[in-house]
Order: C-alpha cells, then structure tokens, then sequence
C-alpha cells in the first residue's frame, strides 16, 4: 500500500477505484490488487495507514477522554464528519435532532455509529465474529416473515472460510456447531478458541440444569468466535498452520490477546483485528482526505463515468478541491449508511424504490445486577461467550431471536464504571478511606451485566434520505434517518428480558436493572417500561435480492442499475439475524471478488 | 472545560509551597483513600495532584492545611476518621474538596468541586495509576495487561487482596 496526494492520482489510470478503508474496501483492495488490477482506495477521513505511533496516540487520546464512548480515541472531523454516541437523544416529536451528524426524524434516534478515518470502524469495533445460522438466510420461507436472501448459507460457507482467515478469527469448530451451523469437513478456525473467562464458566457450571422454557432444551452457553489472537492451530489450512498478524507497524506486538480489556474502543496491542492490517499488504494506491461527493452516471447507460470529489487539507477550514476521478470500474464500501447517502446524492439505483430503505440495527435490552460472590469483573476481552438457544426456533413467525451475550466488565455498559459507582460511593454515600476503598473492592468484583442482542427486521419506513437543507462543512448531504423499533423487536426484547431475570434468578444474582423513562430508546410494553440501546450493526440501506425490482444489489452485490458500480458492506443485507453482521460482511466481499 | 496544564513536565516543584505542605496533602490523601503513602507515591502522580489542588485553592485565597486543620498527624487513627466523616458529611468547602481528592486518587481524573460538569484527566498516567483499579483486583482498562488468558482464572479472593 502506498498513500498518494491527489495530484499523483490524477495523473494514473486506475482499473478499480474503492471508496472506503474500513473492512469491505480493504479486503477488496488486496484481493483486487492480487488478481493484478491497478486499484486506488479513496478515503475521506485522515489517517496514516501504517503508523504505530499515531495508534499510539489513538491509545493515548482514550485513556484520556474523560467519556470512553467507542468513538474517543477517534477524533471527530468536521470535513469527514462521524457519528458520536454522544449526541444521541430522543426526537422531540414532530421535530428533528441534529445536534450531531445525523439528521434524526424519528421516531427514535438511530443510535449506532461508525468511524471516518483510515481503517473505518474497523478502528473501533468489538471484534465479534460468529456466522448466522442457515435460518436466518431465509426468513420468509421458513418463518413467513421479512424476505429471503438470494443466497443461502452453503453459498457463503466457503467464503465465511476466507473471511475467518483474513480477519484472524479464533474459535473452535466444535463449540460453533448448533441450529444448523456447519463446516466443511475437517476445517478448523485459524486459531484455537479465546480462553472462556472465568464468568463464562460460573455462568455454565450454575446454568447446567437449567431448561429453556418453550424449547425445553438445556441452554447452550457457547464460546463465540472472536477476531483477536489466540493460539494458533497447527491443523489450520490442511496442517499448514497459521501466523497471526500482530500490530501495523509494529508486528511484533500484538501476536496474542493480552487481557488489556479494551477491545473495544481500542485494543493497545492491536491483537484484536483492524482493516489496516489487511490494507498494508494490499498492492493499492490510498487517496486520503478525500470526500466522495457524487458519482457520475451517463445517462446513455447507466455506467459510471468517474467519481466528484472534494480533497481537503485542514480540519479547521472548509476550503477543499474540487477532482475528478475516473476507473473503469467503482466499489463502493463506505458503510451502509454512507453508501445510501452518495447513491442517493448521485441519484443512482433508482429502479428498485429500495435504496435507503430498510436500515436495521440490533436492538439490545441490558439486565444488570450483582453476583453472591466475586465473578472477577472487569477482567479480559469483554465477550468471550454467548448463550445461544434463542437465536432460531418456531417462535421466530412471531417475536424477534436474540442472543444472550455475558459481558466481562460489569457495568461498564450502560454505565461509565468502574467510575460511576466510585463516584456514587462518594457523592451519596459519602464513602471514604478504608471503607470506599472495602465497599468497592466488595461490590465492584461482583457486577454482572448481560445483554440480549435482538434481531430487527427490515421495514420501507426505517430509512436513510437526504435533503438540500441538511448538509456538512463541505457541503455533502448529511444522513436524515427515520427509524423505529417495531413490535416484533420489542415483543423479543420483552421476552428476552425476562429470560434474563430468570437466568439471573437461577444464578443467584440480584437484578439491579432499572430503565429509564427519559432515555432515547424507552418504550412501554403492557403497562412495563423498558429500554433497548443501539450496538453498532448498521445493515440493510441496499439490499440484495434475486432481480432489479426487489432490490439495489445482486448476490455479488453489484448494482442492478449500473453494471460497473458495486456496492458493497452490510448494507447488502436482506436482514440480519442475531449475530454480528461484519464476519457475514466481509464474506459477502470475498464472493464478490471471484467477479473480478 | 479548563485548559489542561502541561502536567507531564510538573511545575510542582516550583510551586511547591514547602515540604510540609507537601506532607500533610500525602497524609490527608492517605486518610481519604485508605492507601498508604508507598502506594500514592508509587503513582508517580503526588506531585501532579499536589498541583492542581493547590492551583485550585489558590484562587481562593485558601490552603489545604487550615481546611483540614483538625487533623492529627497520626496516620489511620479514629480520631481522624471521626474528624474526618463529620467533615465530609457536612456541606462546607472542605467536604466538597475532599469528594474531588478522593476522586482524582481513584479515577485519575479532576471534577472541579465547584462544576462536576468542568472534568479532565491530567494524563495517561494518572489514568491508569486511578486507585480504583487496584481496589476491585484489576487492572486499568487499557494497560498494565494480565497476560493471555488470564482471566479464565478466578478472581482475587478477599483477604489475599487486602494490602
Ligand atoms: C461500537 C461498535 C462495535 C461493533 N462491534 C462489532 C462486532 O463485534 N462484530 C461485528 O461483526 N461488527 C461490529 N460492529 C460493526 C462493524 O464495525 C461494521 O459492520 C463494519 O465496520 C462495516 O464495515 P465497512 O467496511 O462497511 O464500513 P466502515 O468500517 O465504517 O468503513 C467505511 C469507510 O468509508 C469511509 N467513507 C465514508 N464515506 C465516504 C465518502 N463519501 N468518501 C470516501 N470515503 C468514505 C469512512 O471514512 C470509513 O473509513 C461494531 C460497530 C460499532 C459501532
């Protein structure tokens, strides 16, 4: 990879041009520029692709910010403006909430974010990564509801394969092995299983004879395969092993998790994966600070001409040039809520009435309270397991699945802790000496938080539009979203809360949770309050599907309109099951690079 | 939000007002955080703390020592814990200064007692040396890594974490 002015872009032909550094840009960029096409990746954020010291300084900035959203260590840039969680409120009715950089419409906020920078929210994300199960490609057929994709798990199977080993995934096959998910014979995960924390293993050992209740079935706490490093196994690729990629710019760091617990916003040692590491060894061009404002269509045919851009220099100034990029062929990966934003600023994909349409998230509904004794909170990766009995079953014709993730850092979400309950130690209790430092050392050890991470259907009204009145520092269109959270969600949510407090019940643990009325994501259920939060899973603004009437993209995710225009990221996503989309994603992206 | 001081390179020698002064804001933190002074030196951050509550107090035409004069320079004695809790359970300045000290020992980071809202960590430093960490048995999210695996294991029992 080598990072280029404009003026030296200008003056190349490039075969490809790929609009995004995050995971589908980068993994597209090497595969692309393997086959031997000359490719340019056009990013709008800033950033040196393969500086350890300006992670260094990421690192820094996080440890300093006084609120650890997972957008802190990733400084907000009024030219390549991002999302902050910050900034999201509830929608005043009627009204708008602009305070950020979404144009919310309501009737909820969308809550989730991602990063503009090299490397994308690849920069900051969790780094879960399990497949979803076959079920969950076809919806209609098997639960009448929602749509099919126009492909099924077998598809993907051997690219889910290609995905887990760019990303660096850790898990074991046989843990992974449930409602339906499969493996071709004799594969293994590039790298053993993360270890289960000690919290996994008190969560087993007291769930063990426990039923869940309509399936009647034991409950299946399960390892969940992670893009961080672990043992590699010997028997991967057919007893070739595995090397895994340890920090850009300083690679020997970084070879296996070290349990610094910040996996998310920010892995120091960079064992938890990130795009660049997939983008340093692609033999690309990189274009930074550089807006993708328009695409250029000719009218004849519907082809992409060249790319309007706008290249800035200083984050304190709106002054930008004005260039224009041409290639003979376009991919764009600049996440699902950025992609709908440009077609729709381009009008492009227009046949289908879907583009924009169709954003989902995964609602979560949280249960927190306190163990009997300490479960060693605050320690590790802050998921390594997940209870997975409900993410498929009959139930799905009527209520959303979810999936149970058990959180490592007690109530680091939805609080701020530890700090928080310090602060509430001193402020209320009036707590000092001795007896803070006691009463913390008791009460800290034992926080439990779980969380049901609940599947969202797609709906024409949750959707991404832009308007002449709402645009950034540059002028580019903002995103105005509209969305809601549905009664399939939320009746899953409910169900799922309440599978939570047994579960918490069956442990022992009692429940501390309470939801507040004033939060964005309150909502009442049968005479009961409750609150989902947004988790970062942006999907669905440009789905695929079998012709040009039912959808913006085809199974290899070019645009049905444009034949040299693909879009690609999570936007592809017919719907989106209960597991995190990115590992789906990134396998979407390796099927699309066998059209090249 | 106040502009944050170059604390890295600390001027607290130069503002340092004199060893005794120095000594009783130890002694004081001592008593409010239920660490002794080996571990509040072993921060690295007493000087760091030192100035930015004297720069505080400053501007107040007040001083740390006749805030808390009763106390008594006996280290963890009940005398001072008494003195100490009528004092924090009041509503005057030293009470509200004393939340923010115990905070800033904890989290590594400074809530002006006048503006909880007005909140900065100093550095990465004081950060991760936030007392918290120890007292819950683990580690600063971020730094000082436990090492592969290591939280499979069970956590630190009661008494073996006791100082
Ligand atoms: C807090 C959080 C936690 C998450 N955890 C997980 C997880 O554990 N597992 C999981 O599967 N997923 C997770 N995700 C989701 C995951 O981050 C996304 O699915 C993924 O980043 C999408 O990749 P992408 O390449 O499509 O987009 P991104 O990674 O967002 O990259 C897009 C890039 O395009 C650039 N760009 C945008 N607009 C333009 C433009 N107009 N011109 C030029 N460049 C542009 C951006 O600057 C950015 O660099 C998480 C997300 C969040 C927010």
């Amino acid at each position: 990879m080598r990072q280029i002015n404009h003026h030296e872009a200008l003056s190349k032909h490039y075969q490809i041009i790929i609009v995004g550094s995050g995971f589908a840009g980068s993994i597209l960029a090497k595969e692309l520029s393997g086959k031997n096409y000359s490719v340019l990746v056009v990013e709008a954020g800033t950033g040196d692709a393969l500086s350890f010291g300006q992670h260094l300084d990421y690192v820094d900035r996080y440890r300093t910010a006084t609120i650890k959203i997972p957008n802190a260590p990733f400084p907000n840039c009024s030219n390549a403006p991002q999302p902050m969680e910050t900034d999201v409120e509830p929608v005043p009715k009627g009204g708008v909430s602009a305070k950020g950089y979404f144009v919310q419409t309501g009737p909820y906020p969308f809550a989730s974010t991602f990063t503009r920078r090299v490397g994308g929210t690849s920069l900051h994300w969790f780094g879960s990564c399990p497949r979803m199960v076959p079920d969950d490609f076809a919806m209609r057929s098997v639960y009448g509801v929602a749509v099919d994709w126009p492909i099924d798990y077998d598809f993907l199977q051997p690219f889910y394969e290609k995905a887990e080993r760019e990303i660096g995934v850790s898990a074991n096959v046989q843990d992974q092995q449930y409602l339906g998910i499969h493996f071709s014979p004799g594969y293994v995960y590039p790298m053993e299983r993360i270890p289960q924390s000690y919290l996994d293993g008190w969560f087993s050992k007291g769930l063990a004879n426990m039923r869940v209740d309509e399936l009647g079935e034991p409950v299946m706490v399960r390892s969940i395969p992670q893009a961080r490093n672990s043992i590699p196994n010997p028997r991967f690729d057919g007893g070739e092993g595995f090397t895994p990629k340890g920090a850009v710019g300083d690679p020997s760091i970084g070879q296996r998790c070290m349990g610094n617990s910040s996996c998310l916003p920010i892995c120091p040692v960079q064992a938890r994966y990130n795009s660049l590491k997939t983008l340093q060894h692609a033999n690309v061009d990189l274009l930074t600070k550089t807006v993708v404002s328009k695409l250029d269509i000719d009218p004849d045919n519907g082809r992409i001409r060249g790319l309007e851009c706008k290249v800035w220099r200083d984050d304190r100034s709106a002054d930008f040039e004005a260039i224009y990029l041409k290639a003979d062929t376009f991919i764009l990966a600049a996440n699902a809520i950025q992609n709908a934003t440009l077609l729709l600023a381009s009008g492009a994909c227009k046949s289908s009435g879907q583009l924009g349409r169709n954003l989902m998230d995964h609602p979560a509904i949280l249960s927190w309270g306190l163990a009997p004794e300490a479960i060693g909170a605050f320690r590790g990766p802050g998921l390594t397991s997940t209870l997975v009995n409900y993410r498929n079953g009959k139930f799905r014709r009527e209520r959303a699945g979810f999936v149970l993730e058990i959180g490592n850092w007690g109530w680091n979400w939805p609080f701020n802790d530890p700090n928080d309950t310090t602060i509430r130690m001193i402020d209320e209790q009036h707590a000092f000496g001795r007896q803070l430092r006691d009463s913390l050392t008791d009460m800290v050890p034992r926080q439990v938080r779980i969380d049901m991470m609940t599947e969202q259907l797609p709906s024409d009204a949750n959707r991404v539009e832009i308007s002449p009145d709402w645009r950034d520092a540059l002028g580019n269109f903002r995103p105005v979203l509209q969305y809601n959270v549905d009664d399939y969600s939320k009746q899953g949510m409910v169900f799922a809360r309440d599978f939570g407090s047994k579960v918490f019940k069956h442990l022992g643990i009692a429940d501390e949770t309470t939801f507040d009325p004033s939060s964005y994501g309150y909502f009442d259920w049968k005479g009961n309050g409750y609150v989902w939060q947004g988790v970062g899973h942006i999907a669905g603004t440009h789905r695929m599907g079998t012709d040009r009437h039912n959808s913006v993209v085809d199974r290899w995710q070019r645009a049905w309109d444009h034949e040299n225009l693909y879009v690609t990221g999570c936007g592809s996503m017919p719907t989106l099951g209960t597991s995190n989309p990115t590992i789906t994603m990134a396998a979407l992206c390796f099927a699309t690079a066998t059209r090249f | 939000m106040t502009e944050k001081p170059d604390y890295a390179i600390c001027h607290a020698y130069t503002t340092l007002k004199s060893q005794d002064d120095l000594k009783f804001f130890v002694q004081l933190s001592c008593e409010l955080t239920g660490f002794n002074e080996v571990d509040l030196y072993g921060t690295g951050q007493v000087l760091t703390y030192y100035q930015i509550i004297t720069d505080y107090l400053d501007k107040k035409d007040a001083k740390l020592a006749t805030l808390f004069s009763g106390l008594s320079s006996t280290l963890f004695s009940s005398q001072n814990e008494t003195y100490l809790h009528k004092l924090i359970n009041g509503h005057g300045q030293p009470a509200k200064v004393a939340a923010s000290l115990i905070k800033l020992w904890y989290l590594g980071q400074w809530y002006n007692p006048d503006n909880a809202n007005d909140t900065m960590i100093p550095s990465s430093q004081s950060y991760i040396s936030g007392l918290v960490w120890t007292a819950i048995h683990a580690h600063p999210q971020g730094a000082k890594q436990q090492g592969f695996g290591a939280w499979s294991f069970p956590p630190l029992s009661e008494d073996q974490g006791q100082a």
